[in-house]
């Protein structure tokens, strides 16, 4: 073989010679072609100068060609890129705190159509919904007509319809996976969870906080996620807890004819909002209008005034201040007068009360008279710091200013002092109360979940931890003796606070609407948990009495959210009562705290 | 010797350029098998999500509260029914009740069986004739 190679060479060789003898352009050629294969050194720059230009020129067509690619403006769209920006995009899952599932991503067929590609759109349009009843024929039509590249015939079909669709066969029409956000619980938290639309934007609740968090952002930028890169979110709330909280509210509002209401459960000493609810609510599967102000969060939308539960806060401050300890008395003989306005007490004593009997007669007189001890300037300072003046944030994106009055005078603290003139959101009010229970430390709530620990640090004090102790006594107090009574479920030594605020109707404070307000700690002792429950003009029942003040409706929903919940929330009940719930007070000298208080009567 | 030389190198080229040819088909076609199990395991994780969020709506606490209602016989636990371990009674003394029961049929004494040729016509379980 390798003769043969040899012999090859050879043959060439001679033929190059004899090309040579013949003159003419034939030996111009065979020149060319012999400097191109010689092997003499001044031949080589020759040949490396062709194979530079060689080199050279097919760059150039590169780059050329690299150039028109940057500079047609026109590239051919395809239907990938298309549907890239136009299909939903995945969102991370949202857990409860024990890891249920409340809203997740499910895969979905979707039906679009390349415009362009559709032969006969009247044609495509007739078949297209007699197989989609749902889709409008006329937009359907406008839609092809148009000269976009991509369009969306209908999003979400269900197998059988895509295998229809499919058999009819038209070029231009096909199917796209897309992302559908489900809430598998339907309306249970649907005002914390908010929704997300077709596209998978967040419209309101925490789906828009995600969005915030740079979700939006990333799918903005092309990132395109898909469900295994995104961390769940995990909220703070507890499923079972807030179906507990939304079925006993839903009982309560039925029982008392309330028009609306809201109960929520708070964990005094993290800030999590464990469950909660506001009716009327909505399925977040099928949305309503957001503008609709019929299902707004009353939580933390709506601000109400707060009624009677506001004197805690007016009491904590004056024990705060020093202004009054709890051996003081105040004079409620007769009715408070200032000006034109003379405030009067609902249950009306006409006596001097010491200060634990303002808070279980809910006295209107003995709060305003404790807020005027302290002056117009230090109430406001201590509201501001207990953060009722300015709007509270929270993860959930819809939230609302406090109604503050302008020109706040003597009489406003007064008013404010026992809960009118004032309205701040019911959260707001959690926030506060939750502040004089835990301990003094005001912490802001929150939906997601967060752990014990570095909350208290960061939170800012704002009572002292005797005046905390002193308001769990005295809520304590009126779960034993007084208004609270109705929800002093037995072993969770529950504290409680009542409050009636009559609704404003026309400017004018109306007799028979009202808007109640009931707020419980438990335990006592060590709080751990905080329960909001209100309801917004229920009536009064033959069995109530005809009374449709708080103890008789939002106490007995509240009351009944502690039943229920407390072994849900994992609170052993204690069949006997703390030997010494109130060490602090003791030490202060108010032994008699720690004894469970008798009688009292009926106030 | 050169012959054969020439003739084991091309055979080496031919042999090397088959066997990179494996290779290469090889490498596609498992490429392709990845491609594809890529494509079932996204179609099972769709499933799985599917079938998470179908699993979350069955046992939505809606639904179980309601079927509880129509098919359990049980009522709402009462505060009153939760009780620390300490305050359970003491444990009862073993008792043996089918034992018992079994003593009190009297099968334990002595039987009387017509081959023990004893006749006690007050003890004798079938009506005498």
């Amino acid at each position: 073989m390798s003769d043969g190679f040899g012999a090859d060479l050879d043959k060439e060789a001679n033929g190059n010679a004899r090309r040579r003898a013949p003159g003419g352009r034939l030996r111009t050629l065979a020149h060319l072609f012999s400097g191109l294969f010689s092997v003499r050194s001044e031949k080589s720059a020759y040949r490396i100068r062709l194979a530079a230009w060689v080199f050279l020129a097919v760059y150039a067509v590169i780059a050329a060609k690299l150039i028109d690619f940057g500079l047609r403006p026109d590239l051919p769209q395809t239907v990938k890129r298309a549907a890239a920006d136009a299909i939903a995009a995945a969102r991370p899952d949202i857990l409860d705190r024990n890891g249920e599932i409340l809203a997740t991503d499910v895969k979905v067929m979707s039906v679009f159509a390349e415009p362009r590609r559709i032969i006969d759109k009247d044609e495509a349009v007739e078949l297209l919904t007699a197989v989609l009843p749902d889709v409008d024929a006329h937009e359907l039509r406008e839609k092809l007509g148009s000269r976009k590249g991509f369009v969306w015939v209908k999003r979400g079909i269900t197998p059988k319809q895509q295998q229809e669709v499919y058999r009819l066969g038209l070029p231009g029409v096909g199917f796209l996976p897309e992302n559908k956000r489900v809430y598998p619980n339907g309306p249970i938290a649907a005002h914390v969870l908010g929704f997300a639309n077709l596209d998978g934007t967040g419209i309101s609740g925490l789906e828009k906080y995600i969005d915030g968090q740079g979700l939006a952002d990333l799918h903005g930028a092309g990132f395109s996620l898909t469900p295994e890169n995104l961390q769940p979110i995990r909220t703070s709330l507890d499923l079972k807890v807030t179906y507990a909280v939304r079925d006993e509210l839903a009982k309560g509002i039925a029982k008392f004819k309330a028009k609306a209401g809201a109960a929520a459960i708070l964990d005094v000493n993290t800030g999590e909002i464990i469950g909660m609810a506001s009716l009327p609510d909505f399925d977040p599967n099928t949305p309503p209008d957001p503008h609709d102000l019929e299902y707004i969060n009353r939580l933390s939308v709506g601000v109400y005034e707060m009624g009677s539960t506001f004197k805690a806060i007016s009491i904590a401050m004056a024990l705060d201040l020093g202004k009054v300890t709890l051996r003081s008395r105040i004079d409620a003989r007769d009715s408070l007068r200032y000006g034109r306005f003379t405030i009067h007490d609902f249950h009306a004593t006409h006596r001097v009360l010491s200060v634990p009997e303002v808070f279980t007669y809910s006295s209107n007189i003995g709060a305003a008279r404790m807020a005027l001890m302290a002056g117009v300037e230090a109430h406001k300072a201590f509201l501001n710091k207990m953060g009722q003046l300015s709007r509270l944030r929270t993860e959930l994106p819809e939230s609302a200013e406090p109604i503050v009055p302008k020109n706040w005078g003597e009489l406003n603290t007064m008013t404010i002092a026992f809960g009118q003139g004032l309205n701040v959101a019911p959260l707001q009010a959690m926030m506060a109360v939750g502040a004089l229970a835990n301990g003094g430390y005001l912490i802001t709530p929150t939906f997601l979940k967060r752990g014990e620990e570095d909350v208290k640090t960061q939170s800012p004090r704002v009572i002292k931890p005797e005046t905390s102790e002193a308001m769990r006594y005295l809520m304590r107090l009126n779960a034993e003796i007084g208004t609270a009574k109705i929800a002093d479920i037995q072993g969770y030594f529950v504290g409680g606070k009542t409050g009636t605020a009559d609704k404003i109707i026309h400017g004018h404070y109306s007799k028979d609407k009202v808007f109640t307000t009931f707020m419980a700690i438990l335990p006592a002792d060590k709080p751990r948990y905080l329960y909001l429950a209100l309801l917004d003009e229920p009536q009064g029942l033959p069995e109530t009495g005809g009374y449709h003040t708080a103890a008789y409706n939002a106490g007995a929903v509240a009351g009944k959210m502690i039943e229920r919940t407390g072994p849900l929330l994992g609170l052993p009940p204690r069949p006997d009562l703390p030997v010494q719930p109130f060490p602090l007070l003791a030490k202060l000298g108010y032994a008699e705290a720690n004894q469970p208080a008798k009688g009292g009567g009926e106030h | 010797m050169i012959r054969i030389m020439n003739i084991l190198a091309i055979a080496a080229l031919i042999g090397s350029a088959i066997y990179a040819y494996t290779i290469k088909y090889e490498t596609i076609f498992h490429a392709e098998t990845i491609v594809k199990l890529q494509h079932e395991i996204k179609s099972e994780q769709d499933k799985i999500g599917v079938l998470r969020a179908e699993w979350a709506h069955l046992i939505r606490p809606e639904r179980i509260q309601a079927l509880a209602d129509k098919f359990l016989d049980l009522q709402t636990i009462a505060l009153t029914q939760i009780v620390k371990a300490d305050a359970l009674p003491a444990k009862a003394p073993r008792v043996d009740a089918i034992g018992r029961k079994l003593e009190a049929l009297g099968l334990a004494g002595p039987t009387n069986t017509p081959g023990n040729n004893i006749i006690d016509p007050a003890a004798s379980a079938t009506p005498g004739r």
